[in-house]
């Protein structure tokens, strides 16, 4: 006969398995620490080639303006300005990163603890027919 | 009313019925509404233009999550460019690759909302999408929108340029690079576009939050306005021309979308608000609850009309054995078949299980004799005729 608890149980599962399921035990299969250390250093290289893309877009902007009025304090000073901005964008990045990436984890770990709950359910109800 | 509630909750049904196919189909029209909008602005590349291509593309794209849609939609747009200049394709790759970089990569979700600005421009109905998205979605998707508009103004730049570079045949890569950049970044309408759809995407969601009645309809009013508002005073104040007649018709589009996404999303009936007030330990309490208008979809009834196995049928049942033993038949006597035969209930087929068991039917003589039997008893109760 068909056992309506053990029906829902494996929908549940089965539907979580095609949706965020995949994702999820991918996420799982790391430490917090590496998965959210892995997506920063990750994001420092893209925040680095998009700052120098940026960088590189603002110099061709203002290119004729930079050539007439070149000097050795002002090459300082823009570089200074050109270093600071991009601690300042990397910093600012790394936290957001941090933050979403370290979000991301916890919730994706719930669900895996659902879901292996729904597991150990699925075991016991097979158990009691078996008996 | 009702009926725009029954209607939704039908569409609700066959949603939940056919989630998967109307999901792709959806993401196959907006697929291809952009590409061939993408085709139609600024097709250089012929190659690209072609309907069997956009539709093939429309279709891969249609299986794959919307990233894959906006991606797409920016190689798309950089082979036509690249057909026109050299410079312009480098630029564009650049704003691409930095909205990539810095936002798209950390939410990807928010990605539908940068295709769906720039058809929505080209619709000529911009409001539409930051209304919309402020009252459905979170106020993060206020970047999205603003790189969407962004992505519009590139397209129309490149659009602008392309005759210029076709008419002045050797230009410089540098000199085509200089002035593709102050095309795109010191566009003063593209900054004024990007600071109304965040303000508008933001007082919307602000409205939309408080708890005022019909705040879905006067969020989205208000989002509309204040979008109309800040286009034209910015147009005024840094004297760029703003198209008055899509501002206009985007505003009305706007406030028809968000009523039609209030009855979807956030159906209440606020003459049937309570506000209530109650206190623990800790804090006072004052809340208003306003109750949400259901309308149950109307179901179908099957009427069964003759269901097999509910009627018994009689049938006479000759009793074989009782045959062989009758003699043979005298004339002037009455036939002694007749006591052979002998009526037995058949059950056609079995009892459905819902149906009571028949009674067992009492016999007329059982009646009778109880009702002597009463009538005696009472008797010799009135006559004291008891056997004493």
């Amino acid at each position: 006969m068909i056992n309506e608890k053990k029906v829902k149980l494996m929908t549940r599962m089965a539907s979580y398995e095609q949706k965020e399921g995949k994702e999820d035990l991918k996420i799982g299969s790391y430490y917090q620490k590496d998965y959210v250390s892995m997506h920063v250093v990750g994001g420092f290289i893209w925040t680095t080639i998009g700052y120098a893309c940026l960088i590189a877009l603002i110099a061709i902007s203002s290119f004729d303006k930079l050539l007439g009025s070149m000097s050795m304090g002002m090459m300082f000073t823009l570089l200074g300005g050109v270093v600071i901005g991009y601690l300042a964008v990397v910093i600012t990045y790394s936290v957001i990163t941090h933050m979403i990436y370290k979000r991301k984890y916890q919730s994706a770990r719930m669900r895996i603890k659902k879901y292996n709950h729904d597991l150990s359910r699925l075991l016991k109800l097979y158990e009691k027919e078996n008996r | 009313m009702d009926g725009i509630l029954t209607l939704k909750v039908q569409l609700q049904n066959i949603y939940a019925n056919y989630s998967k196919i109307i999901d792709k189909a959806v993401r196959f029209v907006l697929a291809f509404i952009t590409f061939f909008a993408i085709s139609k602005n600024i097709g250089y590349m012929h190659v690209l233009t072609n309907p069997v291509i956009t539709l093939g593309l429309s279709l891969v794209c249609a299986f794959l999550p919307d990233i894959f849609t906006v991606l797409a939609a920016a190689v798309l747009v950089l082979a036509h460019i690249y057909a026109v200049s050299l410079g312009n394709v480098i630029v564009a790759a650049f704003v691409f690759f930095l909205m990539f970089v810095f936002y798209l990569r950390l939410a990807p979700k928010t990605a539908i909302a940068v295709i769906l600005m720039p058809v929505a421009f080209m619709l000529k109905i911009p409001t539409v999408v930051p209304v919309g998205f402020a009252l459905v979605c979170a106020p993060s998707y206020a970047v999205s929108v603003g790189l969407g508009t962004i992505a519009y103004y590139i397209i129309g730049a490149v659009k602008k340029s392309a005759a210029a570079t076709q008419a002045a045949e050797e230009a410089k890569l540098m000199t085509d690079l200089m002035g593709s950049v102050k095309q795109i970044f010191q566009n003063k309408e593209m900054w004024i576009m990007v600071a109304a759809a965040i303000i508008c995407m933001l007082a919307v969601y602000g409205i939309k939050k408080a708890a005022i009645a019909h705040a879905w309809k006067v969020a989205s009013a208000a989002g509309a306005a204040l979008y109309l508002i800040v286009a034209v005073a910015g147009g005024t104040v840094f004297g760029c021309k703003v198209s008055m007649t899509s501002l206009a018709i985007g505003a009305v589009a706007a406030v028809i979308a968000g009523c039609v996404l209030e009855i979807l999303f956030f159906c209440v009936d606020y003459s049937k608000c309570e506000n209530l007030q109650f206190e623990d330990d800790e804090y006072f309490y004052y809340v208003k609850a306003v109750p949400k208008v259901g309308v149950a979809a109307p179901q179908k009834e099957v009427k069964e009309i003759n269901r097999r196995g509910e009627f018994r049928e009689e049938a006479e049942v000759i009793d074989a054995e009782e045959l062989r033993k009758r003699p043979k038949k005298e004339p002037g006597k009455p036939s002694a078949s007749k006591n052979a035969i002998k009526k037995k209930p058949v059950q056609q087929g079995k009892r459905p299980k819902g149906t009571p068991k028949k009674q067992p039917i009492k016999r007329k003589s059982d009646l009778d004799n109880a009702d002597q039997l009463l009538l005696t008893q009472s008797l010799k109760k009135d006559l004291n005729l008891d056997d004493k």
